[in-house]
């Protein structure tokens, strides 16, 4: 029997943040308006059931949610067949973690549990892959037509560094096939060094800090674009490194800007910059940064650490900086900084030292699949 | 603690008796208690809740005064005797919910959204979320009385972006 009387929208949100993400998705089909609530970061950052960060230790996997209070739940990813279930290394995608597992890649949408296994290509004697930080796809597509995909890096021999030959290939997901980025074009003719792997997809184009020599003082950012196939330089920065401690880590800022943490390993002084405008994947040129927030107080922990100078994983909202880094002891900790005050909270139920970590925000967007499996559903 | 009754009148004319410090759980009530000086004598109009709504309300505040009472007893009290406690809150809710039509759960969120009990809320919601969440999506418009906006096709459209979602 129908109701006369409509729930108001906001008591209707309240309910749908209690049901589980795999319902929602079913529920997309119930109206325009839900459809579109599930697709809201508000909504979903205010799911009783969210979180903002990922942490992998040597044996286990946690989600962690830091409003109202810390809270850590385990996640268990599970691809069949599969030795060893621990990522080696995290990249949160727009949508979905990338998570490095030595032989390949797991495509992971952790609130959905839906998981897909990318196979590094060719893992035999000839070249070693390392399937590339990122998620992007080609934007001059229109948006139905989204075709994901995602970079390898190879070379020949054990050592990068002694590699004669080392080139680049594009995965795509669609068909699930690797092909060669032809030499010339997927090699970066310049010398541009990658700050580190850990790119920045938006709308579809990858984005790396890069830089010529470790002490330019001023690093820029190099592009992929998935239409053209090739890498480029796309803008400066408003700063570099002078340590190799610095921390320096890029991320989306609001949908469609950046925004740039830097740290200084002597001064531990934090300034964050964001891009003035929304970013156009064409035009470099246009892109200017205004600082966002600088702190410098008294004992301000390094958010850099550890013999690998592992990075801290961040994000902005409103005006709110959230971090989460590991200490000197590699134990994990979130800090928050919010108009010049600093608070600090260990993740003490993460017991391993050292966990590998980034910023992930849930999304109800399915992993997506090839097109074999694609028409078996069809079937 | 305070023994003062209040009186509460319902939209459909019920009177019913109240001890302050439960009331207070409302922050609405609270509220009026604050400013407005309630007089003792006179019984507090709630226009939106119902007689049968608002006793349910009465129950649950009733209820929950007495185990925050208990919080201030035992300040002290050990791991074991806090689970055990909330277990029995936990059990004591899963009992007051059970058996509520989801239109009285409905009626009830209203209530508790109107005379801001968070925990009520809390409660309702969570438990209307579980009742729905292994049902179609044309059940779930029934219940709400949702209009399905989509055209069949676009409806398909969404179905197949999320097949497995729908198996």
């Amino acid at each position: 029997m129908a109701h006369e009387e409509k729930l108001p929208r906001e008591l209707i949100e309240e309910i749908l943040s209690r049901v589980p993400p795999e319902t929602l998705v079913r529920f997309r089909t119930v109206s325009k308006q839900w459809n579109a609530l599930f697709d809201d970061k508000t909504f979903i950052n205010n799911h009783k059931m969210t979180f903002r960060f990922i942490l992998a230790t040597k044996s286990k996997i946690y989600s962690v949610n830091i409003d109202p209070e810390i809270v850590v739940r385990e996640l268990i990813l599970d691809i069949p067949g599969l030795k060893s279930q621990i990522p080696k290394l995290l990249f949160g995608s727009n949508e979905f973690l990338l998570c490095h597992m030595g032989e390949g890649a797991a495509v992971w949408n952790p609130w959905l549990k839906q998981t897909r296994w990318v196979k590094a290509d060719d893992v035999n004697q000839q070249h070693i892959m390392q399937i590339d930080g990122t998620i992007g796809y080609d934007n001059n597509r229109r948006v139905e037509e989204t075709v994901y995909k995602t970079l390898g890096f190879c070379w020949k021999g054990l050592n990068l560094t002694e590699s004669e030959e080392s080139w680049w290939k594009i995965y795509d997901f669609a068909s699930n096939t690797w092909k060669d980025l032809i030499k010339n074009t997927g090699q970066r003719k310049d010398n541009y060094t990658l700050h580190s792997t850990n790119g920045v997809s938006l709308n579809g184009t990858l984005y790396w800090i890069s830089f010529l020599d470790m002490t330019d003082p001023f690093y820029c950012l190099s592009k992929f674009d998935f239409s053209r196939e090739t890498f480029s330089i796309f803008c400066a920065l408003p700063c570099g490194r002078n340590h190799r401690g610095d921390a320096l880590v890029l991320r989306v800022f609001r949908g469609d800007r950046f925004s740039l943490l830097r740290q200084c390993h002597v001064t531990r002084k934090i300034e964050v910059w964001v891009t003035k405008n929304k970013i156009n994947h064409e035009d470099g040129d246009d892109v200017g940064w205004m600082i966002f927030m600088t702190l410098s107080i008294p004992n301000l922990p390094r958010l850099q650490t550890g013999r690998s100078y592992s990075h801290p994983s961040y994000f902005i909202d409103d005006k709110r900086l959230v971090i989460c880094s590991c200490d000197e002891t590699g134990r994990a900790w979130i800090y928050v900084v919010e108009e010049n005050k600093f608070t600090k909270m260990q993740i003490d139920s993460v017991v391993d030292p050292w966990p590998v970590h980034c910023t992930y925000s849930p999304s109800l967007v399915s992993v997506p699949r090839c097109q074999s499996e694609e028409a078996e559903l069809q079937v | 603690m305070s023994s003062n009754m209040i009186m509460l009148k319902s939209s459909d004319g019920a009177s019913f008796e109240i001890e302050e410090a439960a009331a207070r759980k409302s922050k609405i009530i609270a509220n009026m208690i604050e400013v407005e000086c309630v007089d003792e004598d006179k019984a507090i109009p709630l226009q939106n809740v119902t007689g049968n709504i608002l006793a349910l309300v009465i129950e649950y505040c009733n209820k929950h005064i007495v185990d925050d009472d208990d919080d201030v007893a035992t300040e002290e009290a050990s791991e074991e005797e806090e689970e055990a406690k909330k277990k029995k809150v936990d059990d004591w809710e899963a009992e007051f919910m059970n058996s509520m039509s989801l239109e009285t759960m409905f009626e009830l969120l209203l209530a508790a959204n109107y005379l801001n009990i968070k925990s009520l809320i809390d409660l309702v919601c969570q438990t209307i979320a579980n009742n729905i969440k292994d049902k179609t999506p044309e059940e779930v418009r029934k219940i709400f009385s949702i209009e399905n906006d989509f055209t069949p096709e676009e409806e398909e459209e969404i179905r197949k972006e999320n097949a497995w979602a729908f198996g």
